[in-house]
């Protein structure tokens, strides 16, 4: 394992990260491997680059464009930055979304790694009936409806707590951590650690934690990715508060204009065109949803390549 | 890290032997033993209790001709009717087939999608194009099936990109992103587009726990990349792949809403339409009511049920855990 | 027809985000009626006239009288200049209570702490109402929720078009609300004379039974909305292109079909048509609404899709297709028609009237170029033509039934403030907010909106549909008035007599579940899908599955109200 460690470590000396004992992939392999990936990446990033472009552009040159996707702005603008940094209310929706997914996957951790450990022994006391009651989720939602009244007659109606507790736990996320804690973390080390006296608790945050912290990054992030984008609970539970999460404020512009080509209804009448967002607009707040997620990544991956090294030392 | 390179009976073997010791002991004893894993477990059973069964018990309305504005048993008990009336709507089973069919495609393309491109990233080695290619790919997942859609409908559309690059070399429009036909092939490619790079997230980091030395334990014995990816990393990451499969297989019958909602009058209703727009349409717009939505709803836990339930048979036979033992 | 369109748009793309199927499944729909044990979705009627209960009128003398005098209801008057407004309310009742109204609200929301609502409460005497911005693309379907739960502050706005998802609108009306009968039966000039001077027509159709069976139980329930007639939407073309072109704007649906196909050039990226499906059945003659008419000869009521001209209308559509005179991506639901229509790829747009005065904003303040005009009435084979025309309150203001007496005499003191007319200082504030704030007098003395007024008094709802003005006139920037006026008058000769007049009637289930395939159908037919020639095979398949049980419905309700 000590030649593991130093094969990573010792990158600058060859002429890539390769350990020693990988055999040079041959070049039409590697070749392959390479278009397809270049294809696949090319694929998604032309339209995001497309998006970052149109919200880039000027006025002009979307009015020529009939409002569709621009590749290439011909003269920049940061004219829909400056809107939405200038007014505050989206700001505020930002700043609000980040502390939601902050304490939600706080809360929601908490609630998944406890009831994982505590379920991950099969025959201790209690285990069968609790795990049923936890597998009962999968097999239906409770509608709308019944929902709505249990937040609402626990006063949660219009109180940022309704977009976080309602969906705390999710049991796709306790059953893979519980399955993680049960086939990849050894019996031996928690046997040890008993055996020198530690409780359930020590256990649980000296031994099996640390083992699991790339199965739990990827579980925060699963978590945060969820309240990152709550959007219908809060047009259902939040209707009176000013700060909505930031896809209500996204959706809102991106469905604002096309929900509406007035029809038959009289509503069209309230939804004047003039205050509707540029198509620049839109995809400068697409940009300031994904921004945030972009900056974080790298703090994921992180994770993972530390799990990789422990791993390596551990076994 | 042992324990997830053997494969899974001998782990799942010694969870069973552990009971044996302990049913000689008391319900008392036992509680006094395992309290903090109780302990540990209350403040899930508290969320799920109110979160999740105190709402739940509204299905019984499924069973009832429901007002909100009738004190709760005074609501008639209907039986199975709404159930019926759900099994006899003709377009009840149109639905249901799209449904399963865009259930298979997602399981038998997407997923294997997922795992291929954690394996491509497991082989590269320079970390900066894996970072890279990582960093992009994930992105779409975060985006509403309004906006894929969109970019959808501005690249691939009959006035799209690709169709006007077409169509300067003497090409024809695409007819694609309209043809009720292709959907299913459509309807692939967004759910790749969007949600193939986040799924890989997860298979690298099963990957990410498989012990390097075994690589090279193997490679010294001669063991070629293919054999090696046969014999360590599948092995290693296939616990999670039957636990994800199942999981999968358990919300089968919700394949989502927005993207057939969204893309309906293009490609035609016969092309979109799940149970999920069904219910939307009979229940909210056709106004057949709570009790029905319901029902339908009862009804895909059924099946949810079931398919969960068979998944995880066949995955004790195959000597993996699956998403609980038989003790 | 008093029924809007079942082909709004708001309907089929809906935001409600089924998360599962219990989420979709579960608007929580109370109903009624029969299928096997179910009592359920069996439709019903409401009539809407002929109470003894409603407020006396009293005719409210307008400051000012219009400049352009028209024919009410479907060719209303307007005002070409802004005169010097009066106050209407000269006892200001003085309120001290505050309140919460949940409104839906489309696009970015205001801020609350804008000085417009301040210098309203201000205006009206005191009374806080505190806006609820409820999303407006949700807020049908939300707002079932919040009523069902009794959760929607002390009152909510909702228009009439949004009853499609509260079936048995009348049980959550009778169980929810407050019952204003007691309080505005007979004279009420002296506390609210601008409630008073509202068209009786439209107290009647905020009245519901509280018993279905029993007419005699109905009641007011709610604070009605203006009443505008005209048409209500229209096809837009651009005259410059037009012009450009050396065509002429189109006079019969073949001349329109002849621009059409001169106009179009698939290679080159351009076509005349978008959307068709909601406005263009008029162009037929096909009925609005429900889509029934009542047959002299046969004696019965007849559904659009049994008349040879709805096979025409679809021939038409198809034929668009056909010939490749329409936006290939045209039902992709994604493009953005009006943003089409700026830049010149297509020739011809539905969209609502609003449309028409926010194109010629633009063009005034530089932010488009070009011209369009309606298209006016038009029909098909020589026909003569028909024309689509709203004349119903837009929606309701209700009030919880908590509120005790004094507050909801409180509250109707602010609807009276908001009833106020064009010509009037409450109008103004209301309409256009703060001088200086909000807008700036122009030139010629009328009202235009500085950027902050446009983001908060002009976009959204808020307390301007309060309640319904005594009188409603086409007011805003003097030409768009004048065309609009001069519009109308071309087109009321053709609006389409109204045959449910003095009834509000909701479908049975089954046959909104019928109509929503045809339609589906419809559309496969127009895209090239499905053949013409199975037209009769879908007719008939929707009056086995629902279409009957409407006309019978329909039928029943249509006697009982012109006494057959």
């Amino acid at each position: 394992m000590t030649t593991t460690a130093t094969a990573t470590q010792r990158p600058r000396t060859r002429k890539s990260n390769r350990p020693a004992w990988d055999e040079e992939p041959s070049f039409v392999g590697k070749f392959a491997k390479a278009a397809f990936m270049i294809c696949y990446a090319a694929a998604i990033v032309i339209p995001i680059w497309a998006i970052v472009a149109t919200s880039f552009a000027s006025e002009e040159a979307l009015q020529r464009a009939g409002g569709n996707l621009l590749l290439l702005p011909t003269d920049l603008s940061v004219q829909a930055y400056q809107e939405i940094f200038s007014g505050g209310a989206l700001t505020d929706s930002l700043l609000l979304t980040i502390v939601l997914t902050a304490i939600g996957t706080a809360i929601s951790m908490v609630l998944t790694i406890g009831a994982a450990y505590g379920l991950s022994r099969p025959g201790t006391v209690l285990h069968r009936p609790l795990l049923l009651l936890i597998l009962f989720t999968f097999l239906f939602a409770p509608g709308m409806y019944p929902n709505f009244l249990v937040v609402q007659k626990l006063g949660l109606f219009n109180s940022y707590w309704s977009l976080i507790l309602p969906m705390a736990l999710n049991a796709f996320n306790l059953i893979v951590l519980r399955a993680f804690f049960m086939n990849s973390v050894p019996r031996e080390l928690i046997d040890a650690a008993k055996m020198d006296g530690a409780g359930e608790f020590k256990t649980l945050f000296r031994v099996v934690l640390p083992m699991s912290k790339a199965i739990l990054a990827v579980i925060a992030l699963f978590y945060a990715v969820m309240y990152w984008n709550i959007y219908f609970q809060a047009v259902l539970y939040i209707p009176s508060l000013d700060t909505q999460p930031i896809q209500v404020v996204l959706q809102r512009m991106l469905m604002s204009t096309q929900g509406l080509p007035g029809a038959a209804s009289s509503a069209a009448q309230y939804q004047s065109d003039v205050a509707a967002p540029t198509a620049a607009l839109k995809m400068a707040v697409v940009v300031c949803t994904i921004v945030p997620i972009v900056i974080m990544y790298p703090f994921i991956q992180k994770h993972f390549t530390k799990a990789v090294i422990t791993g390596a030392i551990k076994g | 890290m042992a324990a997830l390179q053997t494969s899974a009976p001998p782990a799942s073997g010694g969870g069973q032997a552990r009971p044996r010791i302990k049913r000689t002991q008391t319900f008392g004893q036992r509680l006094r033993h395992d309290w903090p894993l109780l302990v540990l477990t209350l403040p899930a059973l508290v969320q799920l209790a109110v979160f999740f069964y105190w709402p739940s018990a509204w299905n019984i309305i499924a069973f009832m001709d429901y007002s909100p504005y009738r004190p709760f048993w005074e609501n008639p008990f209907v039986g199975l009717a709404w159930f019926e009336r759900l099994f006899s709507d003709p377009y009840f089973l149109p639905a249901l087939g799209n449904t399963l069919k865009f259930a298979l495609a997602q399981l038998m393309f997407v997923f294997p999608l997922s795992i291929g491109l954690a394996l491509l990233m497991h082989s590269v080695v320079s970390t900066k194009v894996r970072s890279t290619f990582q960093s992009i790919v994930y992105l779409p997942y975060f985006f509403s099936w309004v906006l894929v859609v969109t970019v959808f409908i501005q690249m691939l559309g009959s006035d799209g990109l690709v169709s006007n690059w077409a169509l300067g070399f003497g090409g024809d429009r695409l007819s694609f992103t309209t043809d009720g036909d292709t959907f299913v092939l459509l309807a692939w490619m967004q759910w790749a587009w969007k949600d193939a790079g986040w799924g890989m997230i997860i298979f690298l980091a099963a990957l990410a726990s498989i012990n390097p030395s075994l690589y090279e334990a193997a490679a010294v014995d001669g063991a070629s990349r293919w054999k090696r990816m046969w014999h360590i990393t599948l092995p290693g990451i296939r616990p999670v792949i039957v636990l994800l499969l199942i999981l999968q297989l358990g919300g089968i019958l919700t394949v989502g809403f927005e993207q057939y909602q969204l893309q309906r009058e293009a490609v035609g209703y016969q092309a979109t339409e799940v149970l999920d727009t069904f219910v939307y349409y009979r229940s909210i717009i056709g106004s057949q009511g709570e009790s029905f939505g319901t029902a339908a709803g009862l009804f895909k836990g059924a099946i949810g049920l079931v398919l969960i339930l068979i998944a995880n048979n066949v995955a004790h036979r195959l000597g993996e855990q699956g998403i609980y033992q038989k003790s | 027809m008093a029924t809007p369109s079942r082909r709004s748009p708001f309907r089929r793309r809906s935001l409600f985000k089924a998360a599962g199927i219990g989420t979709a499944g579960a608007a929580g729909l109370p109903m009624i009626a029969a299928c096997g044990d179910i009592e359920s979705g069996s439709g019903s009627t409401q009539v809407t006239e002929g109470f003894d209960f409603l407020p006396n009128y009293k005719e409210w003398p307008l400051p000012i009288e219009p400049d352009l005098v028209g024919e009410p209801p479907h060719h209303p008057s307007g005002f070409t200049s802004y005169p010097e407004p009066v106050q209407a309310v000269t006892d200001l009742p003085s309120g001290s209570g505050t309140y919460e109204f949940t409104i839906p609200m489309w696009g970015e929301a205001p801020s609350k702490d804008d000085p417009y609502y301040a210098a309203v409460h201000e205006a009206w005497g005191g009374t806080v109402i505190n806006i609820r911005h409820a999303d407006g693309n949700t807020f049908a379907d939300t707002s079932a929720q919040w009523l069902q739960a009794n959760e929607f502050g002390d009152g909510i706005q909702i228009f009439s078009w949004m009853l499609y998802a509260h079936p048995n609108f009348r049980e959550t009306v009778a169980n929810t609300f407050y019952d204003l009968t007691d309080l505005l039966k007979g004279d009420i000039a002296d506390r609210w004379p601008l409630l008073a001077g509202r068209d009786t027509a439209a107290w009647g159709k905020s009245v519901w039974s509280t018993d279905p069976e029993d007419p005699e139980t109905a009641r007011i329930f709610g604070i009605p909305g203006s009443i505008l007639g005209g048409p209500a939407n229209a096809v837009y073309g651009r005259t410059d292109l037009l012009e450009a072109a050396g065509l002429a704007m189109p006079t019969t649906v073949e001349e329109l079909l002849e621009v059409g196909r001169a106009w179009s050039d698939d290679a080159a990226g351009q076509w005349a048509f978008f959307g068709t499906d909601w406005f263009t059945p008029a162009w037929f003659g096909l009925a609005s609404g429900e889509g029934w008419i009542w047959d002299e000869e046969q004696d019965k009521l007849i559904h659009n899709c049994e008349r040879p001209e709805y096979t025409e209308w679809l021939e038409f559509r198809r034929t668009l297709h056909d010939e490749k005179l329409q936006h290939p991506d045209a039902a992709s639901g994604t493009l953005e028609p009006k943003d089409l229509h700026k830049a010149g790829t297509i020739l011809f747009h539905q969209d609502g009237i609003q449309y028409w005065s926010d194109f010629t904003n633009q063009v005034k303040g530089g932010e488009a170029e070009g011209a369009i005009a309606p298209i006016g009435a038009i029909a098909a084979n020589g026909r003569t033509p028909l024309v689509h025309a709203v004349n119903d309150v837009e929606g309701w203001v209700f009030l919880s039934k908590d509120l005790s007496q004094e507050q909801v005499e409180e509250i109707l003191d602010v609807a009276n403030f908001c009833s106020a007319p064009y010509g009037t200082k409450e109008f103004e504030i209301l309409e256009y907010g703060v001088e200086g704030e909000h807008f700036n007098y122009g030139d010629d003395g009328t009202p235009v909106y500085t950027e902050l007024g446009t983001a908060v008094v002009q976009a959204p709802v808020n307390y301007k549909t309060f309640s319904g003005r005594v009188q409603t006139f086409l007011t805003g920037q003097p030409e768009f008035v004048q065309d609009r006026f001069e519009y109308n008058a071309t087109m009321k000769d053709y609006i389409e007599a109204n045959i449910w007049e003095g009834m509000r009637v909701e479908s049975p289930a089954d046959a909104v579940a019928a109509d929503q395939a045809r339609q589906d159908q419809e559309n496969d037919i127009a895209y090239g899908r499905a053949e013409l020639s199975e037209i009769p095979s879908m007719v008939e398949t929707y009056l086995n599955n629902g279409g009957e049980a409407a006309r019978e419905h329909f039928t029943a309700a249509y006697k009982a109200l012109h006494g057959k």
